[in-house]
């Protein structure tokens, strides 16, 4: 190479072009990218059921932001390393069996030789976050759809198992003796029971735990937002038909 | 110091050895300062990766908030990469280029300035990570964002004074060294800046954002680490065996090459996510190209070593070089097969990911950085290494533990993703199937431990000018008798 400036031409369009092609032409396409709506089209399992009503999809959207305390709770989940070792993807059935591994979505306690695929995840999914929480690493379990785990049969959380929850935070192995989770204790405060009965936030929890009789074990806010967080974490809304390919109603044209 | 062995090489003057000296002497603050607080984050990464793999199965060790496995292993991580790697790269690249250019450096004082604040940055970014303000969902961008100017701003300090040195050099044709070190200057920068103006400055990512990590970290190895570890090769292979490099041209096109795929690869991790399929398939084909670069570069040092291999045995600087290449040959392998649809099912975000990180990073870069130092040290300080020998326990400690290191790491990616790849496995499963991989890699970072103390208590005898007075170099074993190429490698051969 001749001269320096040659040298850094020749170099910048090396590393130029790729730079446009895989990041920022990525980034603008995510940039440009916004919610849809629900339209009102045949189903395609059944085509001859009336498609539903176009009033009722009216207004609803694909996705939703969320906020509050789901937003706080992504930061514990961000600045804990939770992404260190979970990651939210659901990979399509070419890549892995994540669509069929048992507990990757709502259908929970499906029949073992009749699996219910759970919808892979699509970039609409995560179009709200500042950055997309595949995570990092798949050590631990896939918390993609990981909202489903934690309700009862009605579809609402179920006070057992979100207290189970609150148990893996604090002690992961007094559930699960080969958990390799790190315990999260800093996100709870040990008090003094004020109540006998206890107050309403404390964990119900084996008396081992505890260190002391009289002692009870609360979660701080933090807990709370990465449990409201973990609750609303459900990849596999049904797509509007612009995203899942399916053709929308033609309009209604003479 | 070498340069007085009474018998010149040939073709090298009287002159030529006057300069070396003055450049040494003006390069042997900054570089010694970036090889000894390079050196001590080597310290910490390695304790913190101790910690973070004991963690992984002791789950009840060292119950504090601010080393919770979920913060020690990204702060061993980027300890490793940001506090050493990039350090002993400094190092390295300012002495090479101040010998290849043959000027002096003429600002020691704002190298090392520069050098405390990048030292400042590692320092609150893995002190932020520990204590919980870290973005610790992105891969090596785990530092938090008020991180980032400092250290690109640290950097840009350092480099410009290399393009500085190099666009005043002596007229001459360039080395390939150069260029790859030049490489260095900019890319890494470049890639910086756009992650973390897109990430942490415009946010609002989406799916972008695990693209935009992955590109960049893959950038940190194939982009900053390679073409700094191969400068040091193409340095240190041409001064021990005393020939010059076998072909220019496919040094040339091995650079060219590797600068056009690589800034491609990155994003093959992510294979089967929710982006456009596109991405990883492009990503994937620039990794598997990637061997090109890397089979010319291959036959260039083997074509330049063919003959004096022996001198693996006996030379400190040539052995680490040595085994660094068999890492940068492993590291390119292992980051194409992983690319791969059928593997990737397996591996996907699992530890074998983990395990091609140390190849990079440790195999290669910190095993290339190695032999560079043991090279560099002596002429700046002018001492020589206290025993040969412990530079044969650090070489051996290291390489096995290393290779043990990856190897365990690549099995356990396997066995784990391939449980968790199953209909029915419950996860408890998986963690079984590796659990065995980590108890095993506790040990072997034990190891890398106690090597690490070795080449730090011999660095800082160095430093402290306390090594050998002799005039001879400390080799491995002594050269036996039959061997009548020993005495190329106490000299500096004509060819850089």
């Amino acid at each position: 190479m001749n001269s320096l400036k040659s040298f850094i031409l020749t170099m910048g369009a090396c590393v130029g072009v790729p730079t446009v092609v895989m990041t920022l032409l990525p980034y603008g396409t995510e940039r440009g990218r916004h919610a849809v709506a629900y339209q009102s089209v045949p189903d395609p399992a059944n085509p001859a059921a009336p498609p539903k009503d176009p009033e009722e999809m009216k207004g609803l959207y694909y996705p939703v932001n969320y906020s509050g305390d789901r937003k706080r709770g992504e930061l514990v989940y961000i600045q804990e390393g939770c992404a260190q070792c979970h990651t939210q993807v659901v990979r399509p059935d070419y890549a892995g069996i994540d669509q069929f591994k048992k507990g990757s979505g709502r259908e929970q306690e499906y029949a073992k030789d009749q699996p219910v695929a759970v919808r892979q995840t699509h970039p609409w999914d995560y179009m709200h976050e500042d950055f997309a929480m595949f995570g990092i690493r798949r050590i631990g379990p896939d918390l993609a759809n990981a909202g489903y785990r934690y309700l009862d049969k009605d579809g609402r959380p179920d006070a057992v198992k979100v207290n189970a929850l609150y148990q893996h935070f604090y002690a992961p192995r007094s559930l699960r003796g080969w958990s390799t989770s790190p315990s999260f204790k800093h996100l709870f405060k040990e008090v003094k029971k004020e109540k006998p009965e206890g107050s309403a936030d404390a964990l119900v929890i084996p008396a081992n735990l505890l260190l002391e009789v009289g002692m009870e074990i609360v979660p701080t806010d933090e807990a709370k937002a990465l449990v409201e967080y973990l609750l609303g974490l459900k990849r596999d809304a049904p797509l509007p038909a612009a995203i899942a390919g399916t053709p929308p109603q033609a309009p209604a044209t003479k | 110091m070498s340069q007085e062995t009474p018998s010149l090489p040939p073709g090298v003057t009287p002159e030529d050895i006057l300069q070396r000296a003055a450049i040494d002497k003006s390069t042997r603050l900054p570089v010694l300062f970036f090889f000894t607080s390079g050196a001590a984050w080597l310290l910490v990464a390695t304790l913190l990766g101790l910690l973070a793999s004991l963690k992984f199965v002791v789950t009840g060790a060292f119950k504090y908030e601010v080393l919770n496995l979920a913060r020690v292993q990204p702060a061993f991580v980027n300890a490793l990469v940001y506090g050493w790697a990039y350090q002993a790269g400094f190092g390295v690249m300012i002495w090479i280029m101040a010998r290849l250019c043959r000027t002096e450096l003429r600002n020691p004082v704002t190298l090392i300035v520069a050098g405390h604040f990048w030292n400042l940055g590692v320092t609150l970014g893995v002190a932020g990570i520990l204590g919980g303000q870290g973005n610790l969902h992105m891969k090596l961008l785990e530092f938090p964002a008020m991180v980032w100017p400092l250290l690109l701003a640290a950097y840009l300090l350092i480099v410009v004074w290399l393009v500085v040195m190099y666009s005043a050099r002596r007229p001459g044709s360039g080395y390939i060294s150069q260029w790859y070190i030049l490489a260095a200057c900019f890319t890494w920068p470049w890639m910086y800046l756009v992650a973390n103006v897109l990430l942490n400055v415009f946010k609002k990512a989406g799916v972008a954002g695990p693209v935009v990590a992955s590109w960049y970290a893959n950038g940190v190895t194939f982009l900053w680490m390679v073409p700094v570890g191969l400068a040091s090769a193409y340095f240190v292979i041409p001064k021990i065996t005393g020939k010059a490099i076998h072909s220019y041209n496919l040094s040339s096109f091995a650079f060219w090459s590797l600068l056009v795929l690589a800034p491609w690869a990155g994003a093959q991790e992510l294979i089967g996510g929710p982006v456009p399929a596109w991405i990883p398939a492009v990503a994937g084909t620039a990794q598997i190209l990637l061997l090109i670069p890397m089979l010319a570069v291959c036959l260039n040092h083997y074509q330049t070593v063919r003959g004096a291999h022996e001198l693996v045995n006996v030379s400190p600087s040539l052995r680490f070089t040595f085994f660094a290449a068999v890492g940068y040959v492993c590291t390119c392998v292992a980051s194409a097969v992983l690319g791969s649809m059928s593997l990737s099912r397996y591996t996907f975000l699992s530890f074998a990911q983990d395990g091609v990180m140390m190849m990079g990073t440790y195999m290669f870069f910190t095993m290339a950085m190695f032999g560079a130092i043991y090279f560099i040290v002596p002429r700046i300080t002018a001492c020589e290494w206290v025993s040969g020998s412990r530079i044969r326990l650090h070489f051996w400690l290291s390489a096995y533990a290393i290779i043990g290191l990856c190897s365990l790491l690549l099995i356990a990616g396997v066995s784990h993703g391939s449980a968790i790849d199953e209909w029915e496995s419950s996860f408890e499963t998986a963690v079984m199937f590796s659990k065995g991989y980590l108890v095993g890699r506790i040990f072997l970072w034990a190891f890398l431990v106690a090597a690490n103390f070795i080449f730090i208590h011999q660095l800082v005898l160095m430093v402290m000018n306390r090594g050998r007075k002799a005039g001879t170099p400390t080799l491995i074993h002594q050269p036996t008798p039959y061997e009548t190429a020993e005495l190329v490698i106490t000299t500096e051969g004509a060819e850089a």
